[in-house]
């Protein structure tokens, strides 16, 4: 059976400083940055997403748990979001019809933009409450990144200069 | 309950998840481009004398119009180039089918109910060989074999309606009919299947579709002829870009049995009237 | 908020004809350069802070923080461009300066309700009686900049109180910007002047909000240093009879 407890202690939501939660929730709110700055254009949310986790790293590991979840489930969103406009800006530049295969693809995207953007309002709803809320897969990937057995360092790498061997 | 297993189960749900979309969309897709398409049931209503008895109607009503044109030399020539088609087309069809010349502003071909294909003069003026003016004939032939017609005037008018006006019922609606007829797009399918018969008749009888792709491309806005004109044949006919590159297709696989015909194609055209241009 | 600009017992003349020739390049470029794509950031988080305030009440902390730093660098930018003070103005969120400040307190909550009757209607109660004044008032404050330019470059000395009322100028923008950025609940007054109950939050400031309970972080990483720039009020606060 293998281990069962977290490596490092997993903050409860009263130890969490409202600041964090705020920081947390922010996280998930990044899949509307496009519309923030005004242009419809799918990769700027991941931007925003990588942007935000980047700058937010270091407060703690509540926060950058959030962050990178919001960040690794805003990839296929993003690729998928590109994919279509690439589509749809091929057919209209090429004079082409667009096909069943495009409609269902289409259809498809829709959907899961909408699973996405549930999801993530629900996951922003309890990050600011403090909560830990975890995505299918992705969720895990997180968790292990900061509690888990192999969880990241936070800090800088500490004491780089050392004294010779023997002193 | 391990890592391992925990994982699985999502990606299980995971991708049954995926599926299910996939198949969600599948599903919406095709209800909402089943509502476009016309009800095939109702068009078995519709029996052949009536279809013919609406061709006799509408050539009474052209013939009235005086816009009709009654060269002898350009009516026989277009209609060897018409049999020439027929005789290779393949699918069995009850259709006589009749070509009328007439003259008007627009740049466009139909085809009508009864095996009735009208071509209009400045189509005709537009293009450069009479292999063109054969695969736009075909492509018509192609709505006639399928009962495209038919199936618009379904669509736009309703069956009762088309039943009508088919009986003889409603003459006056005939002008508005014919007008309509003409804006109403086919669906996109319905042009995909007539470009298919049409690049299929044309190889069949020895015409390489690359004259197919030729003519598609000179209803460009951006190469000649006159902007309005030829707007209305765009908005009737869109994804051409499309159908350009099937007829390339069709004809990089297209063994040249004979050579193009021997026509003076420029001297015919000069016989076309020109009292709108 | 506050807003100090210190006012300089005499400012160099080398200094201002450089800005003057070469500031275009030296000072504007690089500084406009990074504000804007930073400033992009920043109406992102805006755009998303206003969302976040109408369902949450209360606009988050750090995010509050970024924005005044970023406001922050821009006046710094902006005091130097202006001729107000010496020096080169310090890059990113986290640059300080001694002769330039702002410190704004962070409002534990914003009213949803204004929130919702800004955006409506501020552009009729708040942009258009503010900005006819500052329309008004940075014509005045481009002819005393003009003039106080060849003072310094005659006499080294930019006249106070030309220098109080530029620097009122740049404070009324800032004030009617966070009252529609919603930083602040409070309607900006129709003054460029210090005024008493500005003074007063700066205590607050440097205290930390009493809503952390517990603030234990996870693992002991040390926080970032996210304390508004409130220490370097010395010597630094302009004198109070302004224009």
């Amino acid at each position: 059976m293998e281990g069962h407890s977290t490596h490092i202690a997993l903050p409860q939501p009263h130890e969490i400083p409202k600041r964090d939660r705020e920081d947390a929730m922010g996280a998930y709110l990044m899949m509307f940055a496009a519309w923030g700055a005004g242009l419809p254009l799918p990769l700027l949310n991941l931007l925003a997403a990588i942007i935000y986790f980047f700058t937010n790293k270091k407060t703690s590991r509540f926060v950058s748990f959030h962050a990178y979840q919001s960040l690794l489930t805003q990839i296929p969103i993003s690729i998928l979001n590109a994919s279509a406009v690439a589509w749809t800006l091929r057919n209209l530049y090429k004079d082409y019809a667009f096909s069943d295969y495009f409609w269902t693809y289409f259809i498809f995207i829709g959907l899961w933009n909408l699973i996405y953007m549930i999801f993530s309002i629900i996951a922003c709803v309890q990050a600011r409450k403090g909560r830990f809320y975890y995505f299918w897969v992705f969720g895990r990937i997180s968790f292990a990144r900061y509690f888990g057995p192999d969880a990241v360092s936070l800090e800088e790498k500490e004491k780089p200069n050392l004294p010779p061997e023997g002193f | 309950m391990n890592r391992t297993a925990g994982l699985s189960r999502e990606l299980l749900f995971l991708g049954v998840l995926l599926l299910f979309t996939t198949f969600i969309g599948y599903a919406i897709q095709l209800y909402l481009s089943s509502e476009l398409d016309e009800n095939t049931q109702d068009i078995d209503r519709i029996s052949l004398a009536w279809e013919m008895r609406f061709k006799t109607a509408i050539k009474q009503f052209i013939a009235a119009d005086a816009s009709l044109v009654e060269n002898d030399e350009l009516n026989g020539l277009i209609a060897d180039l018409a049999r020439r088609l027929r005789d290779h087309i393949k699918a069995d069809h009850p259709y006589e089918i009749e070509i009328l010349v007439v003259d008007s502003r627009m740049v466009n071909a139909m085809a009508l109910p009864g095996g009735l294909i009208i071509l209009y003069v400045p189509l005709i003026r537009l293009t450069e060989t009479p292999e063109e003016l054969a695969a736009v004939m075909a492509h018509e032939l192609g709505h006639v074999i399928h009962r495209d017609p038919l199936r618009k005037m379904i669509r736009q008018m309703g069956i009762a309606a088309t039943l009508a006006l088919l009986r003889g019922d409603s003459s006056t609606l005939l002008e508005n009919t014919i007008r309509n007829l003409l804006d109403l797009k086919y669906t996109r399918d319905q042009e995909s299947a007539a470009d298919d018969f049409a690049l299929e008749t044309l190889v069949a009888a020895g015409i390489d579709p690359i004259h197919f792709a030729a003519i598609m491309e000179k209803l460009d806005p951006g190469k000649g002829g006159g902007k309005s004109k030829l707007v209305k044949y765009l908005s009737t006919h869109p994804h051409r870009g499309e159908r350009v590159e099937k007829a390339r297709r069709a004809s990089a696989q297209f063994a040249s049995a004979g050579d193009d015909s021997t026509i003076d194609w420029p001297r015919v055209k000069k016989l076309l009237p020109s009292v709108f241009d | 908020m506050t807003l100090s600009i210190q006012h300089q017992e005499s400012y160099s003349r080398g200094e201002l004809l450089l800005r003057t020739i070469f500031g275009a390049i030296y000072i504007f470029v690089p500084h406009v350069f990074l504000l804007a794509f930073i400033g992009i950031w920043a109406g992102i988080l805006g755009f998303l802070a206003f969302w976040v305030v109408l369902f949450t009440g209360s606009y988050p902390q750090s995010w509050f923080e970024f924005q005044v730093k970023l406001m922050n660098w821009s006046m710094r930018f902006t005091a130097t461009i202006m001729h107000l003070v010496d020096g080169y103005p310090a890059f990113g969120v986290n640059g300080t300066s001694d002769k330039v400040s702002l410190t704004v307190s962070y409002p534990e909550t914003i009213s949803r309700g204004l929130v919702i009757v800004r955006t409506l209607f501020g552009a009729i109660y708040v942009v258009l009686p503010h900005g006819v004044c500052l329309m008004f008032r940075m014509m005045a404050t481009g002819v005393l900049a003009i003039l106080a330019w060849f003072s310094v470059l005659f006499t080294g000395n930019y006249p106070d109180r030309w220098h109080a009322f530029n620097v009122g100028t740049l404070r009324w923008g800032l004030r009617v910007q966070l009252y529609m950025t919603f930083l602040t609940d409070e309607y900006p007054k129709f003054t460029g002047k210090e005024l008493e109950e500005d003074a007063a939050p700066i205590a607050e400031a440097e205290a930390p909000a009493a809503d952390d309970t517990a603030p234990a972080r996870d693992d002991a990483s040390p926080a970032t240093d996210d304390a508004t720039p409130a220490s370097d009020d010395a010597g630094s606060k302009e004198k109070p009879d302004g224009e």
